[in-house]
């Protein structure tokens, strides 16, 4: 007697559970990730790394340079009143005499973004050191 | 009276191309998505220009706008990171980048008493993370 082999039966891939795998993949995706770019704003590799220093503890070079940061960001360099756009141009212009760091002194009223504004404006010009005081 | 055959259905595939929409959303979000490790969600991050470099949130200190510091989840002191931190290997620890992450309304005057501190505990190379350009802070 032949005995007929086991039919091969040819089943479409089932879709339905993918789909709920995916749906969860794709959940997981939309509430976990962010569009925002993150930055990494380096507060300085004590006296190391020339141009961009934040560092608290320098006295190479005597600093002829007081910015003076109040909440707005509100700048005075050496006593002027600055905006932010020509913060760097007014700091080239004191780079350009050989003065080449800067002492940023943050005010009680300024908070942490009106500062972060400033170092990175401040460190476009051309100056060597920044430090930050309160 | 003959009657013809009915019209044959034409059978349509929803759910395949239910997938494939499906599919594309999810590569989309895997591609432009980076996935946000940010502890405190009541910290809005300050903005820099696109200058700064990028980058990614590692393990960091939580400043928040009240000046209150927190590590791993939960408040901590300047002291209590550096135990920590340095725990396991103190002198590679030092140069390593230590990330922190401020409120943009805390007082400047604060975060600069924090990052003394921070200095005087050890951490010689510390940086701040910010949101790049003039995106939503998350």
């Amino acid at each position: 007697m032949r005995i007929e082999g086991p039919k091969r039966v040819t089943r479409p891939i089932p879709l339905t559970p993918l789909v709920d795998v995916v749906f969860l993949l794709l959940m997981f995706f939309m509430l976990s990730s962010t569009f925002a770019k993150f930055g990494i704003f380096s507060l300085g590799q004590a006296a190391t790394t020339p141009g961009s220093t934040t560092s608290s503890s320098q006295a190479k070079s005597i600093p002829g340079i007081i910015v003076d940061v109040f909440h707005g960001p509100d700048i005075r360099v050496n006593g002027q009143g600055v905006t932010i756009d020509n913060l760097a141009q007014a700091l080239d212009a004191f780079e350009a005499r050989g003065l080449d760091s800067a002492i940023v002194r943050v005010h009680k009223d300024a908070d942490v973004q009106d500062l972060v504004s400033v170092l990175d404006m401040a460190r476009t010009s051309r100056l060597r050191a920044l430090s930050v005081v309160q | 009276m003959k009657i013809g055959q009915p019209p044959q259905r034409h059978h349509v595939d929803w759910q395949l191309q239910l997938i494939n929409i499906v599919f594309l959303l999810l590569l989309f979000f895997v591609i432009t998505g980076t996935i946000s490790n940010l502890q405190d969600a009541t910290i809005t991050l300050p903005e820099t220009s696109e200058r700064s470099p990028g980058g990614t949130v590692a393990e960091a200190a939580y400043i928040d706008a009240d000046g209150k510091l927190s590590f791993r989840g939960a408040p901590s002191s300047v002291a209590d990171i550096a135990a920590e931190w340095f725990k396991e290997d103190s002198i590679g620890r030092q140069v390593l980048p230590f990330q922190i992450i401020a409120d943009r309304r805390l007082p400047a005057t604060k975060l600069v008493d924090h990052l003394q501190k921070f200095r005087q505990a050890g951490f010689r190379n510390l940086t701040l993370v910010t949101v790049r350009g003039s995106a939503d802070a998350p």
